[in-house]
């Protein structure tokens, strides 16, 4: 009797370890709040560096040295779109944990990137609003309500 | 452990992995009925696509 207790044991820590194991799936209504969330904070980075560009705030150069660090966070906001995508419609293939610490970790190297002075300090402000809004609205993601 | 409560031990891994296939099914199902996430999902890359358009010209 013992031992079949044991086995059992065994095999409900077996099936909570696959199951734990397995790639989560993302309900579609909590997918579409994280990609507009997500999309709507990089494109806010975007347009602001432009809006500040326009506005002769922020220098050619400037510009020219802001640029490769923005498209990467374009790019990255893309990539994190396309595995949201895969984790509603194929959950196995889902990676949207390093596509998000990729959106991060641009919005980090757009900050080392950042010249000194008055445009340092208005877009460091709207990078860390933009990082704290990624990772609030990235908390079902982990497992988190909201 | 005995040959049965081996078979036991596997029968169970199976029935957990048999979940876990229709759980990912299910997952499939509800993303197809749901054109609208989709629509969104590629409006959204649409946007990505003209943006990283307008940065490499810039660039």
């Amino acid at each position: 009797m013992k031992r079949q207790r044991a086995v059992w044991g065994v095999a409900i820590v077996l099936a909570l370890a696959i199951g734990c194991a397995s790639a989560p799936t993302v309900p579609a209504g909590r997918a579409s709040i994280i990609a507009t969330d997500v999309h709507n904070t990089i494109a806010a980075v975007d347009d602001l560096e432009r809006a500040m560009t326009a506005a002769g705030q922020i220098t050619a150069a400037q510009h020219a040295q802001l640029n490769p660090s923005i498209l990467a966070l374009l790019k990255s906001g893309k990539a994190f779109d396309a595995a949201l995508r895969a984790a509603v419609v194929a959950p196995a293939q889902a990676n949207y944990q390093e596509a998000l610490k990729a959106v991060t970790d641009a919005l980090g190297a757009i900050a080392a990137a950042l010249p000194d002075g008055a445009v340092k300090a208005r877009l460091l402000a709207a990078l860390a609003l933009a990082q704290g809004t990624i990772a609030n609205a990235a908390v079902p993601l982990f497992g988190g309500a909201k | 452990m005995t040959t049965e409560q081996l078979m036991l031990l596997l029968q169970a891994g199976a029935n957990v992995l048999n979940l876990i296939a229709a759980h990912r099914v299910a997952a499939r199902e509800a993303a197809k009925d749901n054109p609208e996430l989709l629509a969104l999902l590629d409006t959204i890359d649409a946007d990505y696509d003209r943006r990283i358009r307008d940065r490499e010209k810039a660039g």
